[in-house]
């Protein structure tokens, strides 16, 4: 099982941390790990995009993310991943587990 | 800081881990009724293959070691009751 953690300071999200594994489906073929993969990528890349020095990260299967400028369109884009992580979540309860910190 | 490299299996559980052990299973033995009730059989033909004494030998019967019925003359196969809760498997002459 996938489990994120979420800490939020004045309902903004200053730390994520990604861990486990998804065991939906075999290596290749785990659609929930590909899902939760394709939505942290595109949201890590997408703020570098605006801000190099917005977040500070560590890309392994043990992720973690520090939101450091705490901007408004880091904050919608880290939102948006919970938000997107937590659909996720209501199809596959078994794969992953979001708790909030 | 660079961008983070695009990889769809970042959280699945990796290669080679743990593959199963399972996946081997036997051939068949075809076991059961090789002549029906009322089936005519010659003497030495198999009647019923078994693991045990799922059925026993009656008249005209003989059974093997690994407890294969079959007919000790021509005749036919009956499958009758044998006791309360058995079955026995018996060979009758037609003349």
């Amino acid at each position: 099982m996938i489990k994120v953690n979420i800490k939020k300071e004045e309902n903004i999200i200053t730390y994520i941390r990604i861990k486990g594994h998804a065991r939906y489906e075999e290596y290749g073929k785990d659609i929930v790990c590909a899902g939760v993969s394709s939505a942290l990528q595109t949201t890590v890349n997408a703020i570098l995009s605006f801000d190099k020095n917005a977040i500070e990260y560590v890309e392994s299967n043990n992720f973690y993310l520090k939101n450091i400028k705490k901007d408004n369109i880091t904050n919608k884009l880290l939102d948006n991943l919970v938000n997107t992580l937590t659909e996720i979540e209501s199809n596959y309860k078994k794969n992953i587990q979001i708790k909030e910190e | 800081m660079k961008y983070m490299s695009l990889d769809l299996q970042l959280f699945a559980s990796h290669k080679g881990v743990g593959s199963t052990k399972n996946g081997r299973d036997s051939a068949g033995r075809r076991l059961g009724a090789k002549a029906s009730d009322g089936e005519k059989v010659k003497a030495g033909s198999i009647i019923y293959r078994q693991r045990g004494t799922k059925i026993y030998p009656g008249v005209n019967c003989g059974m093997g070691k690994d407890h294969t019925l079959f007919a000790l003359i021509d005749g036919v196969v009956k499958y009758e009751r044998k006791g309360k809760d058995k079955k026995q498997a018996s060979v009758y002459s037609l003349n």
